[in-house]
């Protein structure tokens, strides 16, 4: 029965996002199932929580019957509405890519597919197995889900001193009070499909994400135009990356969500501007809207998607102009606003710049001395100079994906050299799983480099060979 | 494409041995191996070779190699050979300088194995001359094994090759800190595992650039084949991916072993935080009511925060950083404090009274076990 409990509450908001999504994708859209169950994961792992918020909000607190009743309600919507539409548009059957391959293409598809799904069995494992292992899942993720979980309702979270100055009345405290919500509403109501609290299953939703980051990954990189071999290869490669890994066997942080909504939102952007169908535009808004309600930082991750719609609707010139202008005026308010003032979760003053030279070492370590990204590090190092030697590539072809991932790895930059943040790359705390927010969005840009190179390659090796 | 491909991985190991041989084959001077003498076990009946090694009283057990005055830099490389032991054995080596009475030990992470090479010059305080090099063992009480060898080797390829195997090969088991981190490596780790798989991509490459170079000489093409080029990176990756398959599925056998099938508090019971999580469960049958404060006194944050966790949905009060407990002016009757060693708040139990940095005021003990108390308030 817990079984069955369980398994229903991790496909519901799976279910909830992936209808939805349904309506969204048009018919004809390559790679179609892939976009709709990899992006459905994603979002209804952010919007039952949310969900979750709204009825809590109205007084019902946290209830599994209300919060099914009425996820199935949405989902029953766009599940009609899908039915209705299917029957308007018929759409024309496509030749499935895989019968194009050749014998060995296909072997090798078949080969990385079997590595997934052997990662994904061996996570799942230690996911059903392990109980709640990590740090700061048990510092302040977890702490709020084992209190709403047992009040049935949102109980606030306050500061220590808040708490002191209250008595504990009606408030609980935790080293974190303000972080958002949605993790820690994940596993309540993981729990509440099971009827008691456990701190093993409650984390499947980990599973979930990674496997839907996965699939929105695969069908982005086939929507971009990249070949199935190069899509599986690159899905394989995101798939595989031991810290990614890590964050779902020891399960409980919320940076493998952070990685993949904001992943997410940047490959649809890329792909809205290539083909400028306002349905990726729509994906990639909301994913963005959804980056803040998984990590503090996510607001500045979402604001990295700036500089993008400025090349998008800008000349280069304009753009680089209107960027600059951008970074002066946030400089401008860095100077004026009081040191008090938060952002994305921090005091103005944590974030005044001091030059951490000693950071350098332990942020260059972390890509390419340690495991955290296998090789991850090293192909950034040889496809993005090729990227900008390639006539077009970063100029054109790839200038708004381009200018939202070098803004993130400016913030991020930033934030491990010139902050009091440092730390957090000397000691290797921090920096990991910030990488791993990006990890997604740059292996992307990496897999569209490496199928413009080969493209490229072709249509010389067509060309007649000279010799000597 | 695939000969290309072939060609080229071909061409890069073979670089790659190439240049590990340049840069680890030195000669080792005529220096001859240091070696345990395994052949004899006084009182062991058996026909099992090796030297018995059982375990005391407290699970401690260790066998010495005849060192004195030993130059580190001789002995660069250490061999450890084991048989019928168990997976929960832990190791560590011990030393001294000459001169210095201070021993060295250094625990080793990676799970036993029955062969093992370490590269001992990768230890920071593998330096000067040694006296007294000790391999221990811990374990449960009473538990035997067997080492099949135990010795010190002179510089040479075949033993770091063997050494930089027996690492990628080796296991440690999962720490809090991988979260954050994985560094891939422990302290007698010869080599970083993404940079030496880098290090043969690069060498592959170059054999993919000679590859290219010859068929565009010969006519065979106008440009780089790049989808060969990406299936060299794509094995080199799987390698490397493989070394971190097998730690996952060693990790998932032993996480296997001490959770699978258990209840949440057996797993609790069987895990990292069993001895805290069995103080907490008897705390908490003692707590009342059920929102009740408690205030959590410990100056190491990981014990502090978990003693924290466990007690939700209590309503647990608990700061990293800074005092343990908020002034005595904060504090009720009837509030609980769970002191969890190392803590800073003194109590003296026959007076009930509590001594914290800001204050003291009158307690009870309730609980009292192993260094952790439950006190309430009056």
């Amino acid at each position: 029965m817990e079984t069955l409990a369980t398994l229903f509450a991790l496909l519901l908001p799976v279910l909830l996002g992936g209808l939805w999504l349904n309506l969204l994708v048009p018919a004809a859209t390559p790679a179609r199932s892939a976009l709709v169950w990899g992006y459905g994961c994603l979002t209804g792992l952010v919007l039952l929580p949310l969900l979750m918020r709204l009825l809590a909000h109205l007084g019902l607190g946290l209830d599994f019957a209300y919060t099914t009743a009425t996820a199935l309600a949405l989902a029953l919507v766009a599940a009609l509405a899908g039915l209705a539409r299917r029957g308007a548009a018929r759409q024309a059957p496509q030749t499935p890519q895989w019968r194009t391959l050749t014998t060995a293409q296909r072997a090798l598809c078949a080969l990385l597919l079997g590595l997934i799904a052997l990662r994904l069995l061996n996570l799942g494992l230690e996911i059903i197995w392990r109980p709640l292992y990590p740090w700061d899942a048990t510092m302040h993720w977890a702490t709020k889900a084992r209190v709403w979980f047992e009040y049935g309702d949102m109980v606030p979270f306050v500061a220590h001193d808040q708490w002191l100055q209250r008595g504990g009345e009606g408030v609980f405290t935790d080293r974190h009070p303000d972080y958002p919500q949605t993790v820690s509403l994940l596993q309540v109501w993981m729990n509440l499909a099971g009827g008691h609290w456990n701190e093993s299953l409650m984390n499947l939703p980990w599973l979930a994400c990674f496997a839907g980051l996965g699939l929105a990954f695969f069908g982005q990189l086939r929507l971009a135009g990249a070949g199935l071999p190069t899509a599986t290869a690159f899905s394989y490669l995101l798939l595989s990356l031991p810290l990614m890994n890590t964050h779902v066997a020891l399960a409980g942080y919320a940076d493998l969500f952070m990685g993949a909504v904001y992943g997410g939102s940047v490959m649809a952007l890329h792909n809205w501007m290539r083909l400028r169908r306002n349905w990726l535009l729509a994906l990639s808004l909301l994913l963005a809207a959804m980056c803040p309600l998984v990590k503090n930082e996510g607001v500045i991750w979402a604001l990295t998607l700036v500089p993008a719609f400025t090349v998008a609707f800008l000349a280069r010139r304009d753009a680089a102009k209107l960027v600059l202008l951008g970074a002066l005026v946030v400089l401008l308010l860095a100077l004026v606003l009081p040191e008090s003032t938060v952002v994305a979760g921090h005091p103005l003053q944590r974030l005044t710049p001091t030059f951490n030279p000693q950071a350098l070492p332990g942020l260059v370590k972390s890509i390419w001395l340690h495991d955290n990204w296998h090789l991850g590090g090293y192909l950034l190092l040889m496809l993005v100079p090729l990227g900008l030697v390639m006539p077009g590539a970063i100029t054109r072809s790839y200038l708004g994906l381009t200018a939202a991932l070098a803004t993130a790895v400016g913030a991020f930059l930033f934030l491990f050299l010139f902050t009091g943040f440092g730390w957090g790359a000397t000691n290797f705390a921090a920096v990991g799983r910030l990488e791993m927010h990006l990890a997604p969005g740059l292996l992307f840009l990496c897999a569209l480099l490496f199928e413009d190179l080969r493209r490229r390659g072709r249509i010389l090796a067509a060309a007649p060979p000279t010799g000597l | 494409m695939l000969r290309t491909t072939l060609l080229s991985m071909l061409l890069g190991m073979a670089g790659l041995l190439l240049v590990l041989a340049v840069a680890f084959s030195s000669s080792d001077g005529g220096i001859a191996p240091i070696s345990l003498d395994t052949q004899d076990t006084p009182g062991d009946a058996s026909s099992a070779k090796g030297l018995q090694v059982t375990l005391n009283s407290r699970g401690i057990a260790a066998v010495s190699l005849p060192v004195t005055g030993l130059a580190a830099r001789d002995y660069p490389y250490l061999h450890i050979g084991l048989s019928d032991f168990s997976d929960k054995l832990r190791m560590a080596l011990a030393w001294e300088h000459s001169g210095e009475e201070t021993a060295q030990v250094l625990p080793m992470k990676a799970r036993p194995r029955e062969s093992l090479w370490i590269a001992t010059h990768e230890i920071d305080r593998w330096r000067l001359q040694l006296e007294g090099l000790r391999l221990v063992f811990f374990g449960a009480p009473g538990q035997t094994l067997r080492v099949q060898d135990f010795s010190l080797h002179p510089a040479g390829l075949g033993r770091q090759l063997h050494a930089m195997l027996d690492d990628l090969g080796s296991f440690v088991p999962w720490r809090p800190g991988n979260i954050n981190s994985h560094s891939a490596v422990t302290k007698t780790s010869p080599f970083y595992p993404a940079p030496l798989f880098a290090l043969l991509l690069a060498c592959c490459l170059s054999g993919f650039a000679l590859v290219s170079l010859l068929d565009y000489l010969r006519g065979k093409c106008a440009a780089p084949n790049w989808t060969a080029a990406g299936l060299v990176f794509l094995l080199c990756w799987v390698g490397l991916d493989a070394v971190w398959q097998y730690k996952l599925l060693r990790q998932l056998g032993e996480t296997r072993a001490d959770f699978a099938g258990k209840s949440r508090e057996e797993k609790l019971l069987a895990g990292p935080d069993a001895e805290l999580y069995a103080f907490v469960a008897r705390a908490r049958a003692l707590m009342s009511p059920a929102d009740a404060r408690v205030f959590v006194s410990s100056s190491d944050n990981y014990t502090g925060l978990r003693g924290a966790y466990y007690l939700y949905p209590f309503n647990a009060y608990w700061k990293k950083d800074g005092h343990e407990l908020p002034h005595p002016a904060f504090l009720r009757r009837g509030d609980y404090i769970m002191v969890l060693q190392p803590a800073s708040l003194r109590v003296a139990r026959r007076r009930g009274m509590a001594f914290s940095a800001d204050g003291s005021f009158p307690v009870e003990v309730l609980l009292a076990s192993q260094g952790r108390q439950l006190l309430r308030v009056l």
